[in-house]
């Protein structure tokens, strides 16, 4: 199992001081800090947050709770703890399933001697006991989450969305529950499974300064927030509130993510099919996909056989918005 | 009797009374007013809610009556002695005596401290008080003059002891405050300076008292994040102050305020056109637009237009005034609005080029992330290419080499989880000893915390603590001056002496009255027995003789004897009814005797004169408001 690269015990303790208390092999000192944030352990009284999948620069990173009911006979000084795994690869079920098989490891043995021999023997055998990587298969990972269901949550404007990720823009998706964001987000993807990246996801990120400045180092990114004041930043492009369900355009991209009528019209027919309960998730993504390869196809025949370039693009005279959408989706595919 | 008066003149002294300095009381010197004085300040001291006037009216009638009201209150307040209007109007020392006794006596003794406090605190107050308000009425009577203070420079605004410079300085080139400001300032800069130094010291203290203690941080730590905390609102402030420029001055907006200008300058200009046309003058100086601002076609358009105008100007002259008006003011509105439409035309073009540089922008930064991902993948593609070939290199023979890799595998394996273990050791130990440290670390802070609000108490304490000896020792001052003014010849141990001398005395009489009370007891005793003795004789006497006296018919005398012996005893107890009546009568002659003495020493001749006088004024009174009456009735009469 290459793509597994690092494990980690945080620790809250009785003084309520959270520490990474140890971890295999050893990471950076940013990373013990966002692991340790993310896990939420300091909030567990009031929010106790089980399970959370989220990226850091390039590293995954899978983070298991526990939170002990009463005195632990293992780890009396401890109130609650996490198993953080660190991946080079997304696939939440996967290291679910390990991280809580160690967590049990943990708790009950109290050592992490346990747990290193279990992570060595996954690690470069890729099983231990029950858990056996060959059991999860990576595209369902990928399809987890129904893309029917987003667009029913939101009907015809999934097509912002659609829009701002063809054009690779910022999109924020809110909610206060970290779980209903985790499993939206990871759906998003999947209007542009042409690319089949996903590495765009920031499932949670946090509004502190290393954190921001991670998620803003790089373009078009899709990030999970669960914290209200992400509204008064101003470096999204479009903002996705799940407690309202409503798609909203930020001050940035306005007068660029703005839906031609052809646009449209795919919108309402993509809906009315997924309304109808004919079409199953599947056969909407190939839809979409067949769309956005026309699209591209399409923006790749502009030049013919010759380099294209934003001028050949703009002596179309196409509409201010076609030609914004035109621009961002050429430079974002890379034919430009 | 002396020393009772001093006692007494003493403590009328102590409670703020005016009163001549005389040793005794004396008739001549406590006439009836001052004994008025006496009495109602002492019965106004004592009964707070009474409110008696001090001095009397001299009309005759009033004052009795005051006189009488003020006899009726001391014995209200339970004045045991006779008393009546006749003691105010006509003091007698004796009488004097006992009632100034009984009120000093009544003087509510706590009170007596603050009397002597309010002989000074009380006076300084009112002086205060007085002074305040007086300069309240000033403040609204005098217009109020105009205070300029100057920042004056003294040696207490550096830290002479630390740096050397700065004393050289003061020593040396240091102007004097009376140089450092005009004259007329200078005594308000002064106060103000001295004012700005205790508002410090105070601010100071109330800041070490609240903030800084509260901090747990060192004065110094608190004064750097202060001075921080300062800095951070001035650049903020300064900031936004900032921003708020730019935007009032950002393109559009300036393009906005431009294009409202031009209006207002064409419609102006248009009201002077006819003006210009009808004195023929040069239009071109007056059409002052603000050419460095605008784009330069359109300056050239304008100029242009102006040459037309100058072209067109002679035949409008000669056309009908209104109807040149009515045509210049549409050209201008033309005018304004083709200015207009490419004013928002320049704008929207701006908008939209700052739009495609954004854009452009961001396509640049994804050009550059793409190089980066391909650097990488081909990074990748190396690793990859490297891994592969030592595959292929492994291949040939794979299974033995397959077992060779596991082996490796598992040595390093039980390599590491002997090292983690061994590592583990450390940990837990370092781990525990970071937990424990910080246990103690907290529970250090909770000490920390409660020694804080110790510290706290404690300086509250010792603050209400020295204002409390201030008071104490002002006090103290006050009453050790008062203490150097009173009268020296008056010390308390002189008196206690007197008193003990005065109470062995009347110790020493009571034995002698005990003495003589035994001794009458003794003779009553005596005088009884005897008593007894001589009723007994008699009846004996009487028993022998009377029956002898009976059998004497023959006329022995016997009968004679019986008489006689009866009529002695008749005479003797004659004798001691008389000696009885006797005793009683010297006794009253003994009272009689001290009665006189007694009158003898009111001298009353002299207060009969004064009587006398004072009910011929009386009668004199009366008769003249007796024909006031009348008169009165005459007048009513004669209405009638």
């Amino acid at each position: 199992m290459e793509a597994l690269q690092s494990i980690s015990i945080i620790e809250l303790d009785l003084q309520d001081d959270l520490i990474v208390s140890w971890t295999y092999p050893s990471i950076s000192e940013d990373l013990q800090q966002i692991i340790a944030q993310r896990s939420l352990l300091k909030e567990q009284n009031t929010n106790f947050q089980e399970f959370s999948f989220s990226k850091f620069q390039s590293t995954w990173i899978y983070i298991y709770s526990y939170a002990f009911k009463k005195e632990s006979k293992s780890l009396p000084e401890i109130k609650a703890f996490s198993i953080a795994l660190l991946a080079q690869e997304f696939h939440p079920e996967k290291y679910k399933a390990l991280a809580k098989l160690l967590s049990k490891t943990y708790r009950r043995k109290g050592n992490p001697l346990h747990i290193l021999e279990q992570y060595l023997s996954v690690f470069s055998q890729g099983k231990w006991d029950n858990f056996n990587i060959s059991s999860f298969d990576r595209a369902k990972a990928l399809s987890a989450t129904s893309i029917n269901e987003i667009i029913t949550l939101f009907g015809e404007d999934f097509m912002l969305i659609w829009c701002a990720l063809m054009m690779k823009k910022n999109i924020v998706v809110f909610s206060h529950n970290l779980d209903e964001v985790l499993k939206i987000i990871r759906g998003l993807p999947l209007f542009v499974w042409h690319r089949e990246n996903f590495d765009i996801l920031r499932p949670f990120v946090q509004i502190n300064n290393i954190q921001l400045q991670d998620l803003q180092s790089t373009l078009g990114w899709v990030a999970g927030f669960t914290d209200p004041d992400i509204r008064k930043q101003n470096f999204y492009d479009v903002f996705v509130d799940l407690t309202t369900k409503t798609i909203e355009v930020g001050e940035r991209a306005q007068g660029q993510i703005v839906l031609t009528e052809e646009q449209k019209s795919l919108g309402q027919t993509i809906f009315a099919a997924v309304e109808s309960g004919k079409k199953s998730d599947q056969a909407i993504i190939k839809a979409l996909t067949r769309k956005n390869k026309e699209f591209i196809s399409k923006i790749k025949s502009i030049s013919g056989e010759n380099q294209l370039t934003i001028e050949t693009i703009q002596k179309l005279n196409l509409p201010k918005p076609t030609e914004i959408f035109v621009l961002s989706l050429a430079s974002a595919e890379g034919i430009l | 009797m002396e020393q009772v008066d001093e006692i007494i003149l003493l403590s009328l002294n102590q409670i703020g009374l005016e009163i001549p300095d005389v040793s005794s009381i004396t008739e001549e010197v406590f006439t009836s007013d001052l004994v008025i004085y006496i009495t109602a300040s002492c019965m106004n001291l004592i009964d707070k809610s009474l409110k008696i006037p001090l001095k009397f009216s001299n009309e005759m009638s009033q004052r009795f009556r005051a006189c009488t009201n003020l006899s009726k209150t001391i014995k209200d307040h339970g004045y045991q002695k006779q008393i009546s209007y006749s003691f105010f109007l006509y003091p007698n020392v004796d009488q004097m005596r006992d009632l100034f006794l009984w009120m000093v006596e009544l003087l509510p003794k706590q009170e007596d401290e603050e009397v002597m406090a309010t002989t000074g605190v009380s006076i300084l107050r009112q002086i205060k008080i007085s002074i305040f308000e007086w300069s309240e009425s000033k403040e609204k009577t005098i217009l109020k003059p105009k205070i300029s203070t100057v920042r004056l420079v003294t040696p207490l605004s550096f830290d002479l002891q630390k740096n050397s410079k700065s004393k050289r300085y003061c020593q040396r080139l240091l102007p004097l405050i009376s140089s450092q400001t005009r004259r007329i300032s200078l005594s308000d800069s002064v106060i103000e300076t001295n004012d700005i130094g205790c508002v410090l010291k105070r601010e100071e203290e109330n800041e070490w008292n609240n903030e800084v203690l509260d901090s747990g941080l060192s004065l110094q730590e608190f004064q750097l994040r202060k001075k921080k905390k300062a800095m951070g609102i001035v650049s903020k402030a300064l900031q936004s102050s900032i921003t708020q420029m730019n935007q009032k001055y950002s393109l559009s907006s300036f393009f906005e305020q431009e294009r409202q200008n031009n209006f207002k300058n064409k419609m102006f200009q248009g009201s002077r056109f006819a003006n210009l046309a009808k004195y023929g003058l040069d239009r071109k100086d007056k059409f002052k637009f603000s050419e460095n601002e605008r784009p330069k076609n359109e300056k050239e358009n304008i100029e242009n237009k102006e040459k037309e105008k100058a072209k067109t100007g002679p035949i409008i002259e000669e056309m009908d005034p209104e109807k040149m008006m009515q045509k210049l003011k549409e050209k201008h509105q033309e005018e304004v609005s083709e200015i207009q439409t490419k004013i928002k035309d320049y704008t929207d073009k701006t908008a939209q080029i700052e739009n495609e540089t954004r854009n452009y922008l961001d396509m640049l930064i994804r050009f550059e992330k793409q190089l980066e991902e391909m650097n990488k993948t081909i990074e990748d593609l190396e690793k990859e290419y490297q891994v592969r070939k030592r595959i292929q290199d492994f291949l040939p023979n794979h299974e033995e080499n397959i077992q060779i890799l596991q082996q490796n595998i598992q040595s390093s394996q039980s390599k590491i989880l002997n090292l983690a273990g061994q590592w583990e050791k450390h940990r837990l130990q370092l781990l525990e000893k970071y937990r424990n440290r910080k246990k103690l670390a907290s529970s250090q802070n909770e000490m920390w915390k409660g020694r804080l609000e110790e510290i706290k108490e404690l300086r509250e304490d010792s603050k209400t603590l020295s204002q409390t000896i201030q008071q104490r020792n002002t006090f103290y001052t006050q009453l050790l001056t008062e203490f150097k003014k009173l009268p020296k010849k008056s010390y308390r141990t002189n008196y206690t002496k007197q008193i003990f001398d005065i109470v062995k005395n009347v110790k020493k009489q009571k034995g002698d009255i005990d003495k003589v009370l035994l001794e009458t007891h003794d003779l009553r005793k005596e005088i009884n027995r005897l008593n007894g003795a001589l009723s007994r004789s008699h009846l004996l006497a009487d028993e022998m003789i009377y029956p002898m006296a009976e059998k004497d018919d023959l006329g022995t005398g016997a009968k004679q004897v019986y008489f006689l012996f009866d009529k002695m005893h008749k005479l003797f107890e004659t004798i001691i009814q008389d000696i009885q009546q006797r005793g009683k009568t010297s006794n009253e002659i003994r009272n009689l005797e001290i009665e006189v003495d007694n009158l003898k020493r009111k001298d009353a001749t002299t207060s009969l004169k004064k009587i006398s006088k004072d009910l011929s004024q009386m009668q004199s009174g009366n008769t003249e408001l007796q024909n006031q009456l009348k008169k009165l009735k005459k007048s009513k009469d004669s209405k009638k």
